[in-house]
């Protein structure tokens, strides 16, 4: 089915959950551009988070761009446009990065929820989102790999293992937010065919996952305390416009790039 | 948080040499060294740095000093005497006495 043919008072709904897992790749990849490029440990890892950042815009791109052609906006609108309050990201994604462990950790934690979220579209109704979730899809493998590949060297040293064990609590836990969708849009999602699955059966697929694979490396954080962090209560919950002050910042940026532009 | 940008994430890179395969019945061919701490994550590097720039058949990485290799100018690679007579091209085919 057709996303104009889904009745009238559902397409707010489906907006926000569009604008929110855009807002995801976007604050993503822009994260991962300004705190990597030309600064990455090597220049291959250089190169590497360059490429992933790219396609993350990519994937924000696709859902920017059907709300924009739902709305009389643009992409740059949607993208640069928009204030804090109306965001819907993860907190996840705002928040700085630290060093390459807490990028790695932070990237398999949200690698994993998207693969969630976009195998739920494409397994969905809607043929619009399922043929562009399958597009991101095919780009998410070696996003996974990547930072899995990582997630299994970094612990061969010490000092590697320390500054993983470290990563994974404050990752896990600003990533609470991730399945907490408005309950309204939530059963939206999967009444309408957006998603191919309720949206708490994907938090439980995602949490169990992830658990286990964090909690499957040398560190002091057993796979149960890692679900726990990841199923705690959202605090705070970008899903419902709630952020850090990390968001002003990128957002003052932003609007401040958008100022010169001619 | 400290700052590990001098820092390599495991202490241990090795060069790894690129080789491509662009046709089916082509030889494989030398494209690049990358750096990585094993073949692993070096094939996966590859993978990504060549695949945005074509459509690759297939991909070898090899650890660059696993490779024995000729220096340079090596002069037992230049041929001392006249090897032309070798060569298919010194030869006719067919049209000889007999035929």
């Amino acid at each position: 089915m057709t996303l104009d043919s889904l009745p009238a008072e559902s397409q707010e709904d489906i907006q926000a959950f569009l604008l929110a897992i855009a807002d995801d790749d976007f604050l993503m990849g822009d994260r991962l551009m300004t705190r990597w490029l030309s600064q990455g440990p090597t220049l291959e890892e250089d190169t590497a988070m360059a490429s992933i950042a790219q396609d993350e815009m990519g994937h924000a791109r696709l859902w920017y761009e059907v709300v924009a052609a739902q709305r009389d906006e643009t992409v740059d609108d949607l993208a640069f446009g928009r204030p804090p309050a109306t965001r819907r990201n993860t907190v996840l994604v705002e928040r700085p990065f630290g060093d390459y462990a807490d990028t790695v950790v932070r990237s398999a934690i949200y690698h994993a929820a998207e693969r969630v979220l976009l195998a739920a579209m494409s397994d969905g109704d809607v043929e619009a989102l399922a043929s562009r979730a399958d597009v991101a899809l095919n780009e998410e493998t070696y996003h996974r790999e990547h930072a899995a590949m990582w997630l299994d060297r970094l612990p061969a040293s010490e000092e590697g293992r320390r500054r993983v064990e470290r990563a994974i609590e404050p990752n896990a836990r600003a990533a609470a937010d991730t399945f907490a969708f408005d309950s309204e849009v939530a059963a939206t999602l999967t009444a309408q065919g957006v998603l191919g699955a309720d949206v708490d059966s994907l938090r439980e697929a995602w949490a169990g996952r992830i658990s286990d694979q964090l909690g499957g490396l040398p560190v002091d954080a057993t796979p149960e305390e890692i679900r726990s962090w990841l199923e705690s209560e959202p605090d705070p919950n970008g899903r419902a416009g709630e952020h850090t002050d990390a968001l002003d910042e990128i957002t003052r940026t932003h609007q401040a790039g958008l100022a010169g532009r001619p | 948080m400290e700052d590990t940008r001098d820092d390599s994430p495991t202490g241990g890179e090795e060069r790894f040499d690129v080789f491509v395969q662009w046709q089916r019945g082509k030889p494989h061919e030398y494209a690049e060294t990358i750096l990585a701490p094993d073949a692993e994550m070096a094939l996966l590097h590859a993978k990504r740095n060549i695949d945005v720039r074509g459509d690759p058949l297939s991909i070898w990485v090899a650890p660059q000093n696993a490779m024995a290799k000729s220096a340079a100018n090596d002069p037992a690679l230049r041929p001392s005497t006249d090897r032309s007579y070798r060569q298919p091209a010194g030869y006719s085919a067919g049209g000889g006495e007999g035929e």
